[in-house]
């Protein structure tokens, strides 16, 4: 049964003030990682909960560490810096690659084909 | 809002929750549109974390489902021990909800008609219309 989407009853209303992520969206991400089988309703449960947190944390740390404070704005490279600066962010390295200017980009592609074109 | 997701790995938090606890962490701070997609990419990547880790630990345990305990023990390892309380606090929230749902369904049905009387009235009708349609 879902005790996801908040209805207009009072028990579920209630639910609104606890968890606003869905859960149902949790379980199936959860889900779609390697070997997870089967989860238990309070796990899934603390799973949103922490991902909420998690939410807030990152962007309050990012903002206050960032570069953007001044000018009270938060944007990506505020995220990145943080990812790399702060031990328990370090694991979204992998998806926060630092923009490069295409520019670059397409040097480096060029000087890979280079190097290909010498066998 | 449409879903795009067709794909397992296309599977996101919807882009509006996270820009509604954005708004409430950071109360009129101006976030740029990919900020926001990268914080909705980081929160399926926490999410894959805790739940790698938290299996980690069930399978080590020789249970076969992810208990509580194991999800509290993987934020633990991976340095979220922070949370901890907060999260804790909630599922038990959730459960008085859970259980508020179950007494009041179960009232509803104690004051509501019984099956059977129901059950003899919708038969009442289908017996009136099949009259009345021929």
């Amino acid at each position: 049964m879902s005790q996801t989407n908040p209805d207009k009853d009072s028990p579920a209303s209630e639910a609104k003030k606890t968890i606003s992520l869905p859960t149902s969206r949790v379980r199936l991400i959860m889900k779609s990682s390697p070997d997870v089988s089967s989860i238990n309703q309070d796990a899934l449960f603390l799973t949103t909960k922490a991902t909420e947190l998690f939410v807030q944390h990152l962007a309050l740390t990012s903002f206050t560490n960032g570069s953007g404070r001044e000018a009270n704005t938060l944007d990506y490279s505020d995220l990145a810096k943080t990812a790399e600066e702060t031990d328990i962010f370090h694991f979204l390295t992998d998806i926060l690659p630092k923009k490069i200017l295409a520019r670059d980009y397409l040097n480096s592609l060029e000087q890979l084909q280079d190097e290909d074109a010498d066998f | 809002m449409a879903s795009s997701s067709g794909n397992d790995d296309d599977l996101t938090i919807p882009r509006a929750a996270i820009n509604k606890m954005i708004k409430e962490t950071l109360p009129n701070v101006r976030v740029a549109n990919d900020a926001r997609e990268l914080v909705v990419n980081c929160c399926t990547e926490f999410i894959h974390l805790i739940s790698s880790e938290a299996n980690e630990i069930c399978n080590k345990s020789d249970k076969k489902t992810i208990s509580p305990e194991h999800v509290i023990n993987a934020l633990e390892s991976l340095g979220f021990a922070s949370y901890i309380t907060e999260v804790k606090d909630v599922l038990q929230e959730c459960k008085t909800v859970a259980l508020k749902r179950r007494k009041a369904s179960s009232r509803l049905e104690n004051l509501g008609i019984p099956e059977e009387e129901l059950l003899r009235q919708q038969q009442e009708l289908f017996a009136k219309y099949s009259c009345s349609s021929s």
